[in-house]
């Protein structure tokens, strides 16, 4: 199950995504909380604390992604490495075990 | 972004998205399941909404569902419903405006934690349940 939720800044969307995350994690799912945000918060709206959030690296574009063009000639951005290893590697685990990765800019268009 | 992990069984993702609409690209929307809109009972904010919620359709996103967020009065509601029904965007949640919220951001704390029985938590496991009855994913892997 993938969620994405969007809306203005200060609509409280990183508040309700990141309690989606600790729910569903306590409901014994494996749960992944992407930030996408330019502001990146859902570190510690999920609970991480001060010094977790210290450890959390934007997930590099270069490392991960390279563009490739569908078959109507789009570039779309794919994974060079299973995303598993991308979790593994630069998440920061919080409570309920939910994995927090910052990707700030790796999911919208035209980012680098 | 391709290959995010797939529905597997016991997996979820949780995407904290830009604000911004332009961002929303066919490789985004490619590899989510739902997109949850969040409004704000103001018209500015469900204007934003009524170009969000076609543009992810546009995108080939079946699913956009419209989640109300800082509900103070039944005005608020009864503004959104009708906005919303206007268009044929649905509703999946309702989470009040609630002071715990506030005081959680101040102690940079997560909401669950800052405020376990807050009303707005209440509001927002509803809206998991909504969700999940909605995407019917299988049960949970315990891992």
């Amino acid at each position: 199950m993938r969620l994405a939720v969007a809306g203005k800044g200060g609509s409280g969307k990183t508040t309700i995504a990141a309690t989606l995350a600790r729910l569903y994690a306590r409901r014994g799912y494996r749960v992944n909380a992407l930030d996408d945000d330019p502001n990146p918060n859902l570190g510690v709206a999920v609970g991480l604390t001060a010094d977790q959030v210290a450890q959390l690296r934007r997930v590099p574009r270069e490392e991960i992604v390279e563009e490739r063009l569908d078959l109507n000639g789009q570039a779309l951005p794919h994974l060079t490495r299973p995303f598993d290893e991308i979790v593994r590697e630069y998440d920061v685990t919080g409570p309920d075990r939910v994995a927090v990765l910052t990707m700030t800019g790796l999911l919208g268009a035209g980012k680098g | 972004m391709g290959d995010l992990p797939t529905s597997r069984p016991g997996d979820v993702t949780v995407l904290d998205m830009e604000a911004s609409i332009e961002h929303l690209t066919r490789g985004t929307v490619r590899n989510v399941d739902a997109l949850l809109v969040v409004v704000e009972p103001y018209y500015r904010s469900l204007e934003t909404a009524g170009r969000t919620v076609p543009l992810a359709h546009e995108l080939g996103l079946e699913q956009v569902w419209i989640v109300a967020n800082k509900v103070r009065a039944a005005g608020d509601e009864a503004a959104i419903r009708a906005y919303c029904a206007q268009r044929g965007f649905e509703v999946v949640g309702l989470v009040p405006f609630d002071e715990s919220v506030v005081e959680a951001d101040r102690q940079g704390r997560a909401l669950i934690d800052s405020a376990p029985a807050a009303p707005a938590v209440g509001a927002i496991v509803a809206l998991a349940d909504a969700v999940a009855a909605r995407l019917g994913p299988p049960v949970p892997s315990g891992g």
